[in-house]
């Protein structure tokens, strides 16, 4: 018995139409244009995943927020708790572009990371 | 940034003009992800992708002058001359060639005549980016965002994500024209109400917002009698397009396209100013980072042969957007060359199509197959030199199939 | 024949039982109608009889907003219990209402040796009909011979050279330009066969209108042309017959001018108080002892109520309703600067009589080079309506679009709405109140009262000297006042030198208008507490992107120089520019 999934791949914003069917334990993809397409579309129908970007509280920088995203893709349904995770999280100057700012967020097994460099001023 | 890196690279002694207090643009508050998946094949975000760039600069050590005002701009003769103002003093900068990237500015409700009042309330997306990425502060609670594009859809996302009490997304197309990611990733993913064919008339409220009519319109974005509706909210989010900020080129003399709003250019997009090299979304709005960095790359070679006095074709050759063509660039092809010429062009279809290269009298220079086109995605095509040759002009057309 | 007869006469053209009532030549009115638009036509029919020296309108429409001023009435009635017996000071004049009327006055009387206060419920001054008109400075052709209006038009164009001088204000005269076009006198067309048309358009028109103006005082009007009218105007419509062209027309920016009246008023010793409403008096018999605002009392020997659209409500408030204020609302639409040139007199196209909504408007450049269309004329009940609607644009756009065929319309940046405070007399009222003694009505300050605003302080100042107030010069009087230096107009070597002083000059935060955060700080330093204070004083956000770049590092300086969270930072009035942090967290 096989079952049959269209989406659109989010990985870039070309926005590839995936056509996903599967069978028992295999997953087959067409339609994408890259290996990252073909990867999201056979997780996109066991586990849909995505990259959480947000920002959090940074003291002393030019500007009060920290952009961070979580460095791989976490599970759909987790996105929340990675958002509530960050609340309350305050950064200290200076930060390097790819630091880790919180490890294994909200027991993900991902880790949220700086997506900038932010100096100390003043 | 793009093109002064390039330009560096090569060996040219570049100096690096930017108003604010950093390089990068807009990037620092697009912290969304989805950048440069074209050059680097992975997807950054806005801060990391210009964070590559602004390494590359440190390492040429550029001569960078941030928080500097252009002025004035003397572009007239073989040597330029700008006056700058910056919190140094009033500076004067002479450069044989200048390259523009100064980007675009958002529509703002006035553009769209909306109606009604002007209360603290109304922002633009790209406004509410900077407000919610870097100052850690949110517009409002109750949030009306106008525009199915791509930053109205990732503006809903963020402000879902960071707390506001409510927000419906409303647009006068019948579906989003963004991109299908973010319809998917911002939109359906968190079930954030959206209302197809609806536009707002007028905007209520003395001090703050108080809400705003909505009107229901038909395929041709007219409002249909008697669908007014009174929708309460404190906040009103405008994304209803990019335009390139052109009038500082328009201040020293260059065409300006109707079309695209932004300058005139040749396929080293040099604008009709000589030696006045253009790049970026200041040309037209790029929808990928990675086209708008592959435009500077182009003005950078431009500068270069401008500057080794490199011949011009003595006849330049017209490019206009044929059928189904909204925009197209360059404008003409101007230089002798043995590289392709990129044009860029927006399809006013949707689906699948052709893109195809003609000549004046209906000859067909080249064609090429899209799986699907859409008004909201800018298309690139590269078209060998020996296609156009001893063409007068040159149409390209997108038809459906 | 009596005045109650001819208003009994006037009132029998409409199919309601009005009942009436004459004291001191005010007419009060009373009953109800159905429309809105009868309240106003009632009104005036009443207020053209001649010895009518006010209409007080108490007739009530279909959807007479009476639980809205009733919630009003008991706010002021809160509030005046609340703050009546806190003094905080004696004063020998207390002006209400910081337009233009009542910088202009508190000017005035800050050249002579008085204690005087300005009150303004807004959180700036220059908030109400004052920020939004088209800034034209009338000639003085249009009003009514023998009016004030027109008194004062004159006298007060005339004054303004000097005026703007002073207090180093941009004023241009640049002419206005009335076109005598095929439409000028279509309701006539029936009455004037073939060529006796044109020849009456073009040759006893013009003519009509220059004797009106002449005989109001007006000097220099000249009929033109032909290739005259295009040499002025050259984008002008091909379709024009003749001209009256008027030189003494001029431009100026109204807020910059309240704003300097307003800094040059305080430099003289007038203390102005933002934010202060008033919500009634303390009398004693007919002689007014204290205004009451949410504040506290200020303690007056005078009063002058220069409230505008409220000019009414405070006269009633202080127990001498002699008038009727109905708004008329104004809309303007603003062009790109990028147009500058298009258009460079106050231009518009005459039509006699005048339509309905367009009264009045026309096309008319900036001082910072921008160009207007309109303003509209009509009529609102809401004092505070300053919506804009949709088909408002389009018929200002389609009006004008004849005499500027090929204007690029579409280059549009912005359009507001101001609400004019005529009463039913259509003329200034300016005179001491009837029934309290020590109140002055600076009242119905419509068109042109930007214009008449310098004439206006000197005869209301008059009027109080009239009332027994003793005016002695003061000789320290300073009448100058120096703007708010300009980055963008300053030479290249003036601007070095201020960045070497003060490298704030160098932060160019408005980059469509040129504004740097130096000039942002000083405005904040002359008085401004708002986003939109800031704007109206250095142009900020005024250009091609309203604001889209500018508007957060506005923000951001704002926060700084009052030490306010940028959360709180305000746009106008009560109006928050934020409204909460990201997850509930410290910015």
């Amino acid at each position: 018995m096989s079952q049959e999934y269209e989406v659109l791949c989010i990985r870039c914003p070309k926005g590839c139409r995936l056509r996903i069917t599967v069978e028992g334990n295999a997953v087959h993809v067409v339609g994408f244009a890259c290996l990252e397409g073909k990867r999201f579309g056979e997780e996109e129908v066991r586990n849909p995943r995505r990259i959480v970007t947000t920002t959090v509280r940074i003291l002393n920088a030019r500007y009060p927020r920290l952009p961070v995203r979580t460095a791989e893709p976490v599970p759909k349904d987790r996105i929340r708790d990675v958002i509530d995770a960050l609340k309350g999280v305050v950064v200290e100057t200076p930060v390097r572009r790819g630091q880790v700012i919180v490890k294994d967020v909200a027991g993900t097994g991902v880790d949220v990371i700086a997506e900038r460099d932010m100096e100390a001023v003043g | 940034m793009a093109a002064a890196v390039k330009l560096a690279g090569k060996g040219y002694d570049v100096a690096l003009i930017e108003r604010k207090e950093e390089l990068g643009g807009i990037l620092d508050q697009c912290i969304h992800d989805g950048f440069g998946t074209k050059i680097f094949g992975k997807a950054l975000s806005g801060p990391e992708f210009a964070g590559h760039f602004m390494d590359e600069a440190s390492k040429l050590g550029l001569d960078v002058h941030l928080n500097t005002y252009v002025k004035s701009v003397n572009a007239g003769g073989d040597v330029k001359e700008l006056v700058t103002v910056s919190p140094r003093g009033v500076e004067r900068i002479k450069a044989r060639s200048i390259v523009y990237a100064i980007g675009c500015r958002e529509r703002h409700p006035f553009e769209i005549k909306v109606g009604g009042t002007r209360p603290a309330g109304i922002y633009t997306a790209g406004m509410v980016q900077r407000l919610v990425n870097l100052y850690g502060i949110l517009p409002g609670k109750r949030v009306l965002i106008v525009g199915g594009g791509d930053v109205g859809m990732i503006v809903a996302r963020h402000l879902y994500l960071e707390g506001v009490e409510s927000i419906t997304v409303v647009f006068p197309e019948e579906f989003f024209v963004g991109l299908p990611r973010n319809v998917q990733q911002c939109i359906l993913d968190f079930n954030i109400p959206f209302r197809p064919r609806t536009v707002v008339k007028e905007i209520v409220g003395k001090e703050r917002v108080e809400g705003v009519i909505l009107v229901k319109v038909d395929e041709n974005w007219r409002p249909i009698p008697s669908t007014e509706e009174f929708y309460p909210c404190d906040t009103v989010i405008f994304s209803v397009g990019l335009v390139p900020y052109a009038k500082k080129l328009r201040a020293i003399g260059a065409e300006i396209d109707p079309r695209t709003r932004g300058p005139v250019v040749n396929e080293f997009f040099e604008s009709t100013v000589r030696g006045v090299f253009a790049a970026g979304n200041l040309v037209q709005i790029f929808d990928y980072v990675d086209d708008a960095v592959e435009s500077a790359y182009i003005a950078a070679d431009g500068v270069e042969k401008y500057l080794a006095g490199e011949g011009r074709l003595d006849n330049p050759v017209p490019f206009k957007p044929g059928s189904n063509v909204r925009t197209l660039t360059p404008h003409r092809l101007e230089w002798e060359d043995e590289r392709p010429v990129v044009a860029f062009l927006r399809p006013a279809v949707e689906g699948r199509a052709w893109i195809i290269v003609r000549g004046g009298n209906g000859e067909i220079l080249k064609k090429e197959f899209r799986q699907y086109v859409r008004p909201s995605t800018l298309e690139r095509i590269e078209i060998p030199r020996e296609a156009i040759d001893g063409a007068e002009e040159v149409y390209i057309d997108v038809a459906g199939v | 024949m009596s005045l109650e007869s001819k208003v009994r006469k006037a009132l029998r053209d409409f199919p309601y039982e009005i009942k009436f009532e004459v004291r001191d030549g005010v007419v009060f009115l009373d009953g109800e109608v159905e429309t809105y638009q009868e309240w106003v036509e009632i009104g005036l029919a009443v207020g053209r009889i001649k010895g009518v020296e006010g209409v007080v309108n108490r007739i009530r429409w279909k959807g007479y907003p009476k639980e809205e001023l009733k919630r009003k009435e008991e706010r002021r009635r809160k509030l005046y219990e609340e703050n009546k017996d806190r003094i905080i000071g004696e004063y020998d004049v207390v002006i209400i209402g910081g337009g233009v009327t009542g910088t202009a006055i508190a000017r005035e009387l800050s050249k002579y040796r008085l204690k005087v206060a300005l009150l303004e419920k807004a959180t700036d001054v220059s908030v109400g009909a004052s920020k939004a008109n088209n800034g034209m400075i009338h000639p003085g052709v249009a009003p009514k011979r023998g009016t004030l209006k027109a008194k004062l038009n004159v006298r007060g164009n005339a004054m303004y050279d000097e005026l703007a001088r002073d207090l180093g204000v941009k004023f241009k005269r640049v002419g206005s330009l009335w076109l005598i076009t095929p439409r000028t006198l279509q309701k006539y067309r029936r009455y004037l066969p073939g060529p006796f048309y044109k020849f009456v358009s073009a040759y006893i028109f013009p003519y009509l209108v220059k004797l009106k103006g002449m005989l109001n005082g007006v000097k220099g009007i000249r009929i033109i042309r032909g290739e005259g009218i295009w040499k002025l105007e050259p984008k002008a419509t091909r379709e024009a017959w003749a001209a009256v062209y008027v030189p003494s027309a001029g431009i100026l920016d109204p807020y910059e001018l309240v704003a300097a009246l307003a800094e040059n008023a305080i430099a003289n010793g007038v203390e102005i108080h933002l934010e202060t409403e008033v919500v009634g008096f303390i009398r004693e018999g007919e002689t007014i002892k204290g205004v009451v605002t949410n504040r506290g009392t200020f303690l007056a020997r005078y009063v002058v109520n220069a409230a505008g659209v409220f000019a009414d409500e405070i006269a009633e408030l202080a127990g001498s309703r002699e008038y009727t204020i109905h708004p008329r609302k104004g809309v303007i639409l603003l062009f790109d600067k990028e147009l500058e040139g298009w258009v460079n007199h106050c231009v518009t196209e005459l039509r006699f009589p005048a339509p309905a909504h367009t009264k009045g408007g026309g096309i008319n450049p900036t001082v910072h080079g921008n160009i207007l269309w309109g303003p509209t004329a009509v009529e609102v009940p809401d004092k505070t309506d300053t919506s804009v609607h949709p088909e408002e644009i389009e018929e200002i756009l389609e009006r004008y679009r004849e005499i500027y065929p090929d204007f690029p319309r579409h280059r549009i940046i912005r359009y507001f709405a101001g609400v004019r405070a005529p009463t039913f007399t259509e003329d200034f009222i300016i005179r001491p109140a009837k029934w309290v003694k020590n109140l002055l009505h600076v009242a119905g300050i419509q068109s042109p009262g930007l214009a008449s605003a310098p004439a206006i302080a000197e005869y209301a100042v008059e009027q109080l000297r009239s009332m027994g107030l003793t005016l002695e010069p003061k000789p320290d009087f300073n009448p100058h006042r120096e703007p708010i230096p300009r980055a963008s107009e300053m030479s290249l070597e003036e601007l070095d030198r201020r960045i070497k002083e003060d490298p704030r000059w160098g932060n160019i935060v408005c980059t469509c208008e040129m504004v740097s955060e130096a000039e942002i700080v000083e405005a904040i330093r002359r008085g401004a507490r708002t986003l939109d204070a800031i704007r109206r004083r250095t142009r900020l956000g005024m250009g091609t992107c309203q604001g889209g770049y500018c508007t957060l590092r506005a923000a951001e300086i704002l926060s700084r120089e009052l030490g306010v969270p940028i959360s709180q930072v305000v746009k106008e009035n009560g109006g928050r520019l934020f409204n909460g942090t990201v997850r509930g967290e410290e910015p």
